[in-house]
């Protein structure tokens, strides 16, 4: 196994590094999407229903389908993966964040109103950081999430670690298929974990003490 | 300390800093009530004035404060602020030029004492400096050392000290108005006396125009110079002083709302301030113990205050406590029982039987020291009204 | 490394939260009117559509409905070990002697769901190599985690007053776990279960990686032979299905419900 990583560090690490890119930047995007949407819909109760309703069952389609699917319009390669793991990614994101908005006391956002303060500056200035923390717990939620998904995703060639776990797949009995299913499953476990440990660290730069937990 | 001049504050006080407020026809329909929630409602609020707005629950008078500053928009109407109509300007503008007071105080939890204090003058883009000096000053005002409180969070402070600060917050712009909506509903009743002390000291600093909603009719003669009824529809059953409507009330409603005891609810009219205040050995934190009790045994007195820095009582021991150590303690009182000058007595009489004390401090301005109240003044005062009260 | 039982708390929130919510009974009724829609358009298009030699090995009547119920019965058995097994660990470890181990439990377990479905599979497929069994067994390690969790949570998160009330009346340990604490977490615990059956319906499809059936096939061959109609095919039904079984836990939720709560 060791002599597996060794000779293939190189590619170990660019596969790594293609994967956290991967998740990250599609996190990033699924959050400008899902807290964008969440303003949308979040003052009326049937849009939010609705936006509840759309991510409770974009969460039931398996992720190996929705590749599938889109392989038709996008073809092989990052595309695919890219739109599959920003959908996956925006939907804890935006139920979190409605959850969010909607949880800020209404005598607060009456407050800012009554001291003057418009209703961008209102949402920006109180009722976005107030709902922050719930925002990245689904932020945490969502990475956690499409690690995986992207992992399947190299079937329609994603980028990322899930290239070891399919070359596995494919010599299985084969002399090293073991070694790289195990640094496929293993490298993502623990890519997921320093991912959720540097979002933890995130929130504990970004959460103001008077609102942390 | 007092003298009769001060007995009524609207009567000869110095030059208000507060607007006037005016309500011309002014109505509130919502579309699917057929009952308007206000109706062509008429009001005078003169500039410099406390006046409380009081009624059943659902009468309309949170509507009719937020209507001022337009948190809610009336559906027909005007309303002038110092003879200006600001029906039509721009609502987060006229919102900045008044103060305004929640429950709780409405504290932003994300943010320390001094963001939530500087918001207002940031908005009006005052410079830097000028604020954190402003915030300071305020802080000071509403009795919260600066040093101490102005970098602590919301929820690192207690209930009466978040309602200090939303004050703060309220005046930190210097509105003329000041909007406050049940704003000490949440304490308990201790806590709100204090408060409402603290109110009237600094309205009797700075004269602003407050507008207060409440359901409580005590604190309505309490803080008011004058008070709106209102019924249902928010219709103006009476207003006037709290004298006013003590004495002359305008409907049977008026005194259905009074409730029983109106003779005795006269001794919320008479103040602290009117009666003779007694005065005793003070001593500094710090000072040798033996020089207090000297000074303490030559006027007679058998107990003496402990003053901080900013003249404002800590505790209240006798001399035997007070020689337990050699030079006077800082240490502090939490149910030490105080009542501001402007206190109703009966407000001094509840202290003193909460702290089982026979007299309570009295504080002038920002918590200072201002003398005593006896037991048995106050009683004095009761039985002086309840007779008046039965001759009536 | 404090963090981590915040990581497991806050993990577990969105899971442990009985969403009914705000959908209520109208997307308990809308739901199924969309499966039902979809597979009477998926049986159109089956029976009108022209399909090639090709396409009928898979799309065939007969061998679509093999990977149909064979995607069923790997859900099924996947979960039920999963219930069998993972509820009682769960209320093993709230119990008093055990309930010292429940936060490092969790968060093994968290840490293991991070792992890849696919990557379980195959290392299991490497170790007990191809076939139902394990992929069973790799479905039944991956959705163990919502049930095992939201068990625990249900139950800790039952009032403790209730607890000492019921001792109280003189009920042993035992009878208060039965008729005071387990009653109480059943909406949790439900919600679990379902978010763990909507997990196998989605995972199962991977079965197909080390020939465990299901309608992964149709995918799989879809891609290799990049026939949409095959790709389609099984992406639709293995949506509908897992609507279908997130719609009926759902009612079974509502069902469970305990009166009062």
């Amino acid at each position: 196994m060791w002599d597996y990583i060794q000779t293939r560090r190189a590619e170990i690490l660019f596969l790594g590094f293609q994967h956290v890119s991967l998740v990250v930047q599609c996190a990033l995007l699924a959050t400008a999407i899902g807290v964008t949407v969440a303003v949308l819909v979040y003052r009326d109760g049937r849009l939010t229903a609705l936006a509840n309703g759309l991510s409770a069952v974009g969460l039931t389609i398996p992720a190996f389908a929705l590749l599938g699917l889109l392989l038709t319009p996008f073809g092989f390669g990052v595309r695919p993966a890219v739109v599959a793991v920003t959908f996956y990614a925006a939907l804890p994101i935006l139920r979190n964040a409605v959850v969010g908005l909607a949880g800020v006391d209404a005598s607060l956002v009456e407050s800012a109103r009554g001291i003057g303060m418009g209703r961008a500056a209102t949402l920006l200035r109180v009722e976005l950081p107030l709902a922050w923390p719930v925002i990245l717990t689904g932020v945490r939620i969502s990475t956690q999430m499409v690690m995986g998904i992207a992992a399947v995703a190299a079937y329609v060639l994603g980028p990322g670690l899930g290239g070891f776990i399919f070359t596995g797949l494919s010599r299985l009995g084969g002399a090293n298929a073991l070694y790289a299913t195990l640094t496929g499953t293993i490298g993502v476990v623990v890519l997921a974990v320093v991912l959720d440990l540097l979002l933890v660290l995130l929130g504990r730069w970004t959460i103001p003490r008077g609102i942390r937990v | 300390m007092s003298d009769t001049s001060t007995e009524r504050r609207s009567a000869d006080r110095p030059k208000a800093t507060g607007a006037s407020i005016r309500l011309e026809h002014v109505s509130k329909r919502y579309p699917a009530q057929t009952r308007p929630a206000v109706g062509n409602l008429d009001l005078d609020v003169p500039a410099g004035e406390i006046v409380m707005l009081v009624g059943p629950s659902g009468c309309g008078k949170t509507t009719v404060l937020k209507m001022i500053n337009r948190l809610i928009e009336p559906t027909s109407g005007r309303i002038l602020l110092d003879g200006e109509d600001v029906t039509g300007k721009d609502p987060d503008e006229l919102r900045r030029r008044i103060g305004y007071v929640i429950q709780a105080g409405g504290l932003f939890p994300h943010m320390t004492v001094a963001r939530n204090v500087s918001l207002v003058p940031q908005m009006l883009k005052w410079p830097q400096e000028r604020i954190s000096t402003r915030v300071d000053e305020l802080l000071d005002l509403v009795g919260l050392d600066p040093d101490t409180y102005r970098d602590r969070y919301p929820r690192e402070l207690s209930g009466g000290q978040q309602q200090r600060v939303g004050v703060a917050r309220g005046l930190a712009a210097d509105p003329p108005v000041l909007l406050m909506d049940e704003p000490f509903g949440a304490v308990d009743p201790i806590t709100r006396h204090r408060l409402q002390d603290e109110l009237l000291q600094i309205q009797d600093e700075l004269h602003k125009t407050i507008v207060i909603v409440t359901h409580d009719f005590d604190e309505a003669l309490k803080l008011g110079d004058r008070i709106v009824v209102l019924d249902v529809g928010a219709r103006v059953v009476q207003y006037g002083t709290p004298e006013e409507i003590l004495t002359q009330p305008a409907e049977e409603f008026v005194e259905d709302f009074i409730g029983a005891g109106a003779a005795l609810k006269q001794l919320a009219l008479t103040r602290v301030a009117d009666l003779e205040l007694g005065q005793t050995v003070t001593a500094r934190v710090g000072e040798p113990t033996a020089d207090v009790v000297q000074r303490a045994r030559t006027a007679g007195a058998d107990r003496v205050v402990v003053l901080d820095r900013r003249e404002r009582p800590l505790r209240w021991p006798t001399l035997r406590e007070l020689e337990r150590s050699p030079a006077v303690t800082g240490e502090v009182d939490s149910k030490l029982p105080t009542v501001g000058m402007r206190s109703p007595v009966n407000d001094a009489l509840d202290t003193m039987l909460v702290a089982s004390q026979a007299g309570a401090i009295v504080l002038g301005r920002r918590d200072r020291y201002a003398g005593v109240i006896a037991f048995e003044t106050v009683v004095a005062v009761i039985a002086r009204t309840r007779d008046a009260g039965a001759a009536s | 490394m404090t963090a981590i039982p915040e990581t497991v708390r806050a993990q577990s929130l969105p899971a442990a939260a009985p969403d009914i919510d705000r959908r209520g009974r109208w997307g308990l009724l809308v739901q199924p009117g969309v499966v039902v829609l979809g597979v009477l358009l998926f049986l159109v298009w089956r029976l009108t559509a022209h399909l090639s030699e090709t396409e009928l090995r898979t799309l065939g009547w007969a061998p679509l409905r093999d990977s149909v119920l064979g995607h069923l019965w790997l859900t099924l058995a996947a979960g039920l070990i999963v219930l069998v097994v993972a509820i009682p660990l769960g209320v093993m470890l709230t119990r008093p002697r055990l309930r010292r181990l429940s936060g490092p439990v969790l968060l093994l377990a968290n840490t293991g769901q991070a792992a890849p479905a696919i990557g379980l599979i195959v290392l299991l497929a490497a170790w007990l190599g191809f076939g139902f069994g394990t992929a069973v067994l790799a479905l039944v390690l991956y959705a163990m985690l919502p049930v095992l969790r939201n068990t625990v949570v249900g139950i800790t998160a039952v009032n403790p007053a209730l607890v000492e009330a019921g001792r109280g009346m003189g009920m042993s340990a035992t009878s208060v776990l039965f008729k005071v604490e387990l009653p109480l977490a059943v909406p949790v615990i439900l919600a679990g279960v379902r978010t763990a059956l909507v997990l196998l319906v989605g995972t199962a499809s991977l079965a197909v990686f080390v020939n465990g059936g299901g309608l992964g096939i149709l995918i799989t061959t879809g891609i290799a032979l990049y026939l949409s109609s095959l790709l389609i095919s099984g992406a639709v039904l293995v949506a509908l299905l897992a609507l279908f079984v997130d719609w009926v836990g759902r009612v079974v939720e509502q069902l469970a419900r305990p009166r009062g709560l």
